[in-house]
């Protein structure tokens, strides 16, 4: 009832004219960056900032940001389905049947039924974070140091567990970002660490410079490494947008199964869109009456991944909206963001911001159909974009980095600091080092650490305080079985491989 | 896959390694700098060096496992195999090889000139030129656009921050001008 309520306001929040007028920036900003090669939602927020901050109140910038991140699952699937080249990582796997569409003549087809997926897995994604949110919030304030504190650890180890394959190179990114977090001035005590005397380093590294030094920096060095001798990508005819009944049919399960799939995943921290879309390919090629067709231009293949990222993104934001713990870096940047407007995030932010809170729920609901008709009858205009020449679009998205930066602190020694975890970042990325993680561990460390020691304050230093409590020790038990199940997985499939 | 082609040799092979060894350093020394951080005068059980010892042991365990995988897996070409076979690193997709190494020193060169020229130059100079500049050294037949899109870029920027949101940006040089 009180969810029933509470949309009802968001509704009387999201629907007024300018409130509309940044869901429709939103959704357009993040379609735009969906179809572009090197910018991805977290980045774009992060840019977005500056601007936000002097010009858009915090719920209208949180519409906003809702748009840009729904957008981009939108749009990431068009440039993949007419051009075999993803706009978005979550993308990569629709590129696969997608463009095999199109070369059959089916790109209209392909691109509905992302469109349709997408919004399907966009509106079930928000019910359900609209009914999670209260029952989650109220669980949340019942919650001691431990509990939160066995929280981010299972968050932390989720990243590790099922961040994307190589488990060990994202526990060493989680910690990365843990010790990144650790630098300035220690909240609790008041101590000075790790700042070698340097000021600009008091105040801690800033996630939007770690975001955005670690995203663009190291995209645009591999977009423009790779840029001369490239070749020209050959657009497929989009053709008819229809879908035939057929295609409806085949589609309707792999959507409601992808919503699923997107977010259950999304709500696990770290996992994040790719692992939804790689899981639900997986699972529609299972569930599929001819799996041969796969790789061929089955349209399963498309349906289930798009609504998959889809689904995900709106998970990833209960954690964010209900815990004020992120689901992944794009909600890590804006969790940045509403401390940048100086609100306090946690369970909390329902009960002192319910008009932020419901407004984004029920601005995503909109967005979503304004996303139905932007990306339908308008994906020629979206396809335009991509004749931005790349020789001119990386440079612009280094430029926009420095401004960004620039304009947050108006301080050099922070460009300094993004030039750095920049190259540490294009290294990372280089030699596939997960860099999600990163920004997760660094968002996230400095409220572990408080957790940690009001626990340990509490408990007069006794370290069984973490698992005195049942629910503490439950999910401390659980990030043990995260953390520790892909090695027991890599170790019986060795034993499996070796000959007898 | 050839090694052209995929963008990786022997200096990548020996950059990823020298990148998990530097892991294992940065660990120690993270733990050494947290063991001198001054615990707070007050009498409680937990001080600000707790947290970071725990964090950077933790660092130095997994960065240890991952430098002995990565050493496991050059050691037979350093030592075994003879040189031939120590060249590639094998590959599964790589989405992150780089083909044109000299472009990107050039963007990361001029990413720093474009830092340490912001203030004594000014933003719209800085800007327009370091735009121009890269724009230019990778699409060298359309220097009109380039430089009509820098300056464009650079001036709308400038008076998007400064006029409408009211944020000062540096003038530099041109500091007369504008």
């Amino acid at each position: 009832m009180e969810s029933f309520s509470g949309i009802l306001s968001g509704f009387a929040i999201a629907l007024q004219p300018y409130y509309l007028m940044w869901a429709l920036v939103g959704t357009a900003i993040g379609t735009a960056i969906g179809v572009l090669p090197g910018i991805g939602p977290s980045l774009a927020i992060s840019l977005l900032l500056p601007f936000t901050y002097q010009l858009v109140d915090p719920v209208g910038a949180f519409i906003l940001f809702g748009g840009i991140f729904y957008g981009a699952m939108y749009g990431g699937s068009t440039t993949s389905i007419l051009i075999n080249t993803p706009g978005e990582s979550s993308s990569v796997i629709t590129a696969i049947d997608g463009y095999q569409m199109a070369r059959k003549g089916r790109a209209g087809a392909a691109l509905a039924t992302s469109a349709i997926g997408s919004f399907v897995a966009g509106t079930i994604a928000t019910f359900l974070m609209m009914v999670l949110a209260q029952p989650l919030v109220d669980m949340a304030l019942r919650f001691g140091p431990a509990e939160y504190f066995a929280v981010m650890v299972l968050a932390l180890c989720s990243v590790t567990g099922i961040g994307g394959g190589q488990p060990m190179k994202a526990a060493l990114c989680t910690l990365l970002g843990l010790v990144l977090g650790m630098v300035g001035i220690d909240i609790t005590s008041g101590a000075i660490r790790f700042t070698f005397g340097i000021p600009t380093l008091f105040d801690g590294v800033g996630v939007v410079v770690a975001a955005i030094g670690l995203f663009a920096v190291g995209e645009v060095l591999v977009g423009l490494g790779n840029l001369r001798g490239q070749k020209q990508a050959r657009f497929m005819d989009t053709g008819s947008l229809m879908m035939t009944r057929e295609e409806w049919k085949r589609s309707a399960a792999p959507w409601l199964r992808g919503s699923a799939i997107g977010f259950v995943i999304g709500v696990l921290p770290g996992a994040g869109a790719t692992i939804a879309t790689f899981l639900s390919y997986g699972v529609e090629k299972r569930a599929a009456k001819r799996p041969e067709e796969f790789g061929k231009g089955a349209i399963e293949g498309v349906a289930g991944p798009e609504a998959a990222n889809n689904g995900s993104a709106g998970g990833s934001l209960v954690p964010l909206l209900t815990l004020g713990i992120p689901g992944s870096a794009t909600a890590a940047v804006m969790l940045a963001a509403l401390q940048g407007y100086g609100i306090n995030t946690g369970p909390l932010l329902l009960q002192k911001h319910p008009e932020l809170v419901w407004g984004l729920i029920a601005s995503l609901y909109i967005g979503n159909i304004m996303l139905l008709v932007l990306n339908l009858p308008l994906v020629g205009l979206w396809v335009k974009l991509l004749k931005v020449p790349e020789a001119l679009l990386y440079p612009m998205i280094l430029a926009f980095s420095v401004l960004g930066v620039y304009s947050l602190s108006r301080n050099v020694a922070d460009l300094y600091i993004m030039f750095g975890i920049g190259v540490l970042g294009f290294l990372l990325r280089r030699y596939k080092y997960p860099l999600a993680p990163v920004i997760l561990g660094l968002v996230l460390g400095p409220l572990l650490e408080k957790e940690f020691r009001r626990a340990l304050i509490g408990s007069r230093g006794d370290w069984w305080v973490f698992v005195d409590r049942p629910l503490s020790a439950t999910i401390l038990a659980t990030s043990a079985i995260v953390l520790v199940a892909p090695l027991i997985g890599y170790a019986w499939r060795r034993l499996r491989a070796r000959p007898a | 896959m050839s090694e052209e082609s995929s963008g990786r040799g022997p200096i990548d092979a020996k950059v990823e390694t020298a990148l998990a060894i530097f892991f294992v350093v940065f660990s120690i020394l993270f733990i050494w700098q947290s063991t001198k951080i001054p615990e707070p005068p007050r009498n409680i059980s937990v001080g600000s060096g707790t947290f970071p010892i725990i964090v950077g042991t933790i660092m130095l365990g997994v960065s240890i496992a991952l430098a002995w995988k990565r050493l496991r897996e050059v050691a037979p070409r350093l030592f075994g195999r003879g040189v031939g076979e120590m060249t590639v690193v094998p590959l599964d997709d790589d989405d992150t090889g780089i083909r044109d190494w000299p472009a990107v020193w050039a963007v990361l060169g001029s990413f720093l000139a474009l830092i340490v020229m912001l203030e004594p130059l000014g933003f719209v100079l800085t800007f327009a030129l370091f735009l121009f500049g890269l724009s230019s050294f990778f699409s060298p037949g359309h220097w009109l656009r380039n430089l009509v899109t820098s300056l464009c870029f650079s001036l709308f920027f400038y008076y998007l921050f400064t006029q409408v949101l009211l944020q000062p940006l540096p003038n530099g040089i041109l500091a007369p001008l504008f």
